[in-house]
C-alpha cells in the first residue's frame, strides 16, 4: 500500500469524526428573527448576538424570550399584584385596562387587611390604655380573677358606657347638694364632689330606707 | 349620696349613724343620681385628679356588697387608685 493511500486511510476517519463547525455566526440581533431561521439559533438578548441552541429547547427559549419581551408590563405587574395564575390570565386575555383592574382587585384585599390591622391596633391600644389608666396598682392589689373582672369591666365601660358619667376617665360631677352628715366638718353646707379633688374619692349612691 | 326617695330624717339617720363621712342629700331640683345615670348602691371611685377611675355598678360583675366579698374588693380598688 502506498504511503499516500495510508495517509488517506488515516485522515478520512479523523475527518469524519470531526464535528462540523456549529459556532454561532457573529450576528448581532435584537430578536430571534434576526438569526438564521434554522431552528438552531436564537437571539441572546443579553449580548444581542445570535447563539446556537439545541432542538426543542431552542424553541422554548425563543418563546419565553418573546413572551417576556412582549409582556413586559404583565411581568412587571406580576410581583406587585398577584399569583402567577392571575398574571397568566391577565397576560393571556386582557388589555392593559384589564390588567389594571386585576391589580386593583389584588390591592383591595390588602387595603382591607391594613384597615383591619389598624382596627385591631386601635382596639389593642384602647384595651391597653384602659388598664394603665385604671392604674397598675389595681392589678397588683387585686387577685387575678378580680383584676380580670375589673379590667374587663373598665374596658367595656370605656367602649360602651351606659352613661357618660360612668365612663372611666369621666370628670367628677359638678352638682352641689347639702351635706346632711352631722359628723362632717361641712355639715349643712352645700357643695359637691369637686371639693375633694386632690384626694381619691368614693361616691356611693345610697338609700337610707 | 342619699336618694330623693329616702329624704327623711329617719332614713338619713340610718346612714349617718353608721359612718362619719359626708352625706349629700339628693333633691328634685338637682337629681344628682339621675345625672350620673346610676342606680342604688352604684359606686364611683375618682382618682385624685377628679377623673373616674372605677365605676362599679350594683348589677355589674364585681360584687359591691360591702357586707360580703365586696368590702375587700372595694378596699383594694380604693387603695390602688392614685
Amino acid at each position: 500500500m502506498k504511503q499516500s493511500t495510508l495517509l488517506w486511510l488515516v485522515l478520512i476517519p479523523i475527518a469524519l469524526s470531526c464535528e462540523p463547525n456549529r459556532a454561532a455566526p457573529s450576528v448581532s440581533c435584537t430578536t430571534t428573527a434576526h438569526c438564521p431561521a434554522d431552528g438552531n439559533h436564537y437571539c441572546d438578548l443579553t449580548t444581542e448576538t445570535c447563539k446556537t441552541c439545541a432542538g426543542t429547547a431552542c424553541g422554548t427559549v425563543v418563546a419565553d424570550a418573546a413572551a417576556a419581551t412582549d409582556g413586559t408590563t404583565a411581568t412587571d405587574t406580576a410581583p406587585d399584584t398577584a399569583t402567577a395564575a392571575d398574571t397568566a390570565t391577565a397576560a393571556d386575555t386582557a388589555t392593559a385596562a384589564d390588567t389594571a383592574t386585576a391589580a386593583d382587585t389584588a390591592t383591595a384585599p390588602d387595603t382591607a387587611t391594613a384597615a383591619d390591622a389598624l382596627a385591631v391596633a386601635d382596639s389593642v391600644a384602647a384595651t391597653d390604655s384602659t388598664p394603665s389608666s385604671d392604674s397598675g396598682g389595681a392589678t397588683d392589689a387585686l387577685g387575678a380573677t378580680d383584676s380580670a373582672a375589673v379590667d374587663g369591666g373598665a374596658s367595656d365601660a370605656q367602649v360602651s358606657c351606659a352613661h357618660p358619667a360612668q365612663c372611666v376617665g369621666a370628670a367628677m360631677p359638678t352638682w352641689k347638694l347639702a351635706d346632711v352628715q352631722p359628723k362632717s366638718a361641712k355639715f349643712k353646707q352645700v357643695y359637691g364632689p369637686t371639693a375633694f379633688i386632690g384626694k381619691v374619692t368614693v361616691l356611693a349612691l345610697l338609700s337610707g330606707w | 349620696m342619699n336618694s330623693i326617695d329616702a329624704d327623711s330624717e329617719g332614713h338619713k339617720t340610718n346612714l349617718t349613724d353608721v359612718f362619719t363621712y359626708p352625706l349629700f342629700q339628693d333633691v328634685d331640683a338637682v337629681k344628682a343620681k339621675e345625672a350620673m345615670g346610676g342606680t342604688k348602691d352604684d359606686i364611683f371611685i375618682y382618682d385624685s385628679s377628679g377623673k373616674l377611675a372605677h365605676y362599679l355598678s350594683a348589677s355589674g360583675p364585681i360584687d359591691t356588697n360591702l357586707a360580703g366579698a365586696g368590702y375587700a374588693t372595694l378596699k383594694k380598688l380604693i387603695l390602688a387608685t392614685k
